[in-house]
C-alpha cells in the first residue's frame, strides 16, 4: 500500500487510529489517505511522509462520512490536527 | 485531551429483565427501577446523545424489550440521526416483535448466548428454557432481516465453548461475534470465581486470532480484554491486521460511555464509576467535562506498568477490572502478562 517511506512512528499512529474502524470502511479510508499523504509529501519535495502530509490528507481527502472520526482518532493518538478545527467539523 | 464525539453510547433503558444472569452488570431484576427515566426524559437524552455527535446508540438494560416504549425510543433515535442497535437476551423476540423492531428502524441487534447447549446457557442465565427461546428469537430476527451478532461471555473453566457458539453464529448468518471476558462488576461481584485465569485468557486469544485470520466473512470483537490487541500486533502480519482485525476495547470514556435507566452515566457498563447524572446535567456537558472521563482520556496518567507501556493508547489495561479490584481508574492492570520488554514497540 505504501509507495514512499513514512516516518515509522507516524505510520504506527495512523494504524492505531484506524484500528477501531470496521475493516471495509478502514480499507477505503486508508488507501485514500496513504495516496494523498504521499502526494502531499512529494509536492513539498520530501522523500518521507511526515505528520503535516498526513494531517493535510486527512482534512482534505478523507471521505466526508469518515472525516470527523478520522481527525478525532488521529488527535487521540497524539497527532496535532489543530483542535480548534476538529471541534467544528 | 479534548473530547472527541462518542462513537457508541449504551442506554440501559430499564432494570427489568426476565432472566437472572449471574454476571448481570446492571443487577437487573423482574421489576423496573422506581426512578427510571420517563419516555420524555429518555427522548431528551437521546436527542442530547445525537447532539454530542455519537453515531451508534445501543439500547440494552435489563432486557430492553421489557420497556413498553422501546419501539418509540428506537424510532426516535433514528429521527435524531443516530443508528439504533440493541443488546438483548433474545427470549422475547417473537416474529411480531422482530417485525416491529425492523419497522422502528433498528439497524442491528446483539444476542447473548452463554453456552454451547441449553444446560450451560440456562444455568448461567438463571432461567430454564431461555436457550430455546433465545434460539427462536435469533431465527425471528433473521427472518425480519435485521443484521445480528452473537455475544458469548467467557468464564473460568468454561470458555472453550465460544468456538462452538461462533460456528453456530456463522451457520445462522450472524455478522459478528462479540466475546465478553467476565468482569466482576454489578451482580458479577458476587461470583468472582467466574473470572478467567491468565493462561485461559492467553489460550482464548490464540484461538481468537487463529479464527479471525482464517475467516474473512465474520468480524470477531472482544470486550474487557484490551491486551488482545497487543497480541494481534505481535503475531499477525500488518496487512492482515488492517484487512481483518477490529480493536474494540478499551474505549471507556474516550469513545464510549453508558447511561443507566435512572440517568447515571458510567464510562462503561462494566466500569461503574459515576461520571454524571443526566437529570442534573446535560449529556453533552457530562461527556465533555466529567472529571472521570478526563482521567480516562489521559493515558499518560496511567500508573505502574500500564503507564510505562508503549501500547497504552490502544490498550491501557482492562480499566473495568482494575477499578473493580482496586477502586482506582489509573492503577496498573496486574493481570497483564507481558514483560516490560515485550511492551516496547
Amino acid at each position: 500500500m505504501r509507495k514512499m517511506r513514512w516516518d515509522e512512528e507516524l505510520w504506527r499512529k495512523l494504524k492505531d487510529a484506524i484500528s477501531p474502524m470496521p475493516p471495509f470502511v478502514r480499507q477505503r479510508a486508508l488507501v485514500i489517505i496513504v495516496e494523498a499523504s504521499e502526494a502531499f509529501a512529494r509536492e513539498r519535495g520530501s522523500e518521507v511522509v511526515e505528520e503535516e502530509d498526513l494531517v493535510k490528507a486527512a482534512k482534505t481527502k478523507t471521505p466526508p462520512f469518515a472525516r470527523k472520526q478520522m481527525l478525532e482518532s488521529l488527535a487521540e493518538m497524539g497527532i496535532n490536527v489543530k483542535p480548534e478545527e476538529t471541534s467544528e467539523l | 485531551m479534548k473530547a472527541g464525539a462518542p462513537t457508541i453510547v449504551n442506554f440501559a433503558v430499564t432494570r427489568e429483565c426476565n432472566l437472572k444472569c449471574k454476571h448481570c452488570y446492571s443487577r437487573s431484576i423482574d421489576s423496573p427501577h422506581p426512578n427510571e427515566l420517563s419516555t420524555a426524559e429518555a427522548k431528551r437524552l437521546i436527542g442530547q446523545i445525537a447532539e454530542a455527535g455519537a453515531r451508534l446508540l445501543v439500547f440494552d438494560g435489563g432486557e430492553p424489550l421489557m420497556r413498553p416504549d422501546i419501539f418509540e425510543l428506537v424510532r426516535y433515535a433514528r429521527v435524531v440521526g443516530l443508528t439504533p442497535v440493541m443488546g438483548s437476551n433474545g427470549t422475547l423476540i417473537t416474529s411480531e416483535v422482530a417485525m416491529k423492531l425492523a419497522d422502528a428502524g433498528l439497524e442491528a441487534i446483539a444476542i447473548s448466548l452463554d453456552g454451547a447447549d441449553a444446560e450451560a446457557h440456562d444455568s448461567f442465565r438463571g432461567v430454564e428454557g431461555a436457550w430455546d427461546r433465545t434460539l427462536q428469537g435469533i431465527e425471528n430476527i433473521r427472518r425480519a432481516g435485521i443484521p445480528f451478532q452473537i455475544a458469548p461471555t467467557l468464564r473460568h473453566g468454561y470458555w472453550e465453548y465460544w468456538g462452538a457458539v461462533a460456528d453456530k453464529a456463522k451457520e445462522w448468518g450472524a455478522k459478528a461475534v462479540e466475546v465478553f471476558d467476565y468482569v466482576p462488576a454489578g451482580r458479577g461481584e458476587e461470583s468472582p470465581e467466574f473470572e478467567m485465569e491468565i493462561e485461559e485468557r492467553r489460550a482464548f486469544i490464540r484461538e481468537y486470532i487463529a479464527r479471525q485470520r482464517a475467516d474473512d466473512g465474520m468480524i470477531y470483537r472482544c470486550i474487557a480484554l484490551p491486551q488482545i490487541w497487543v497480541e494481534v500486533e505481535k503475531n499477525v502480519p500488518e496487512e492482515e491486521v488492517l484487512a481483518k482485525f477490529v480493536r474494540s476495547c478499551c474505549a471507556a470514556g474516550t469513545r464510549y460511555c453508558c447511561v443507566l435507566y435512572d440517568g447515571t452515566v458510567y464510562p462503561c457498563m462494566v466500569l461503574q464509576v459515576k461520571a454524571g447524572d443526566v437529570r442534573e446535567q446535560g449529556f453533552v456537558d457530562i461527556w465533555q467535562s466529567s472529571e472521570v472521563f478526563q482521567i480516562l482520556r489521559d493515558r499518560d496518567r496511567l500508573e505502574g506498568k500500564c503507564g510505562r507501556c508503549d501500547y497504552r493508547y490502544i490498550c491501557g489495561g482492562a480499566r473495568c477490572r482494575v477499578y473493580a479490584k482496586t477502586g482506582s481508574l489509573t492503577a496498573e492492570d496486574d493481570a497483564c502478562w507481558f514483560s516490560e520488554e515485550e511492551l516496547k514497540r
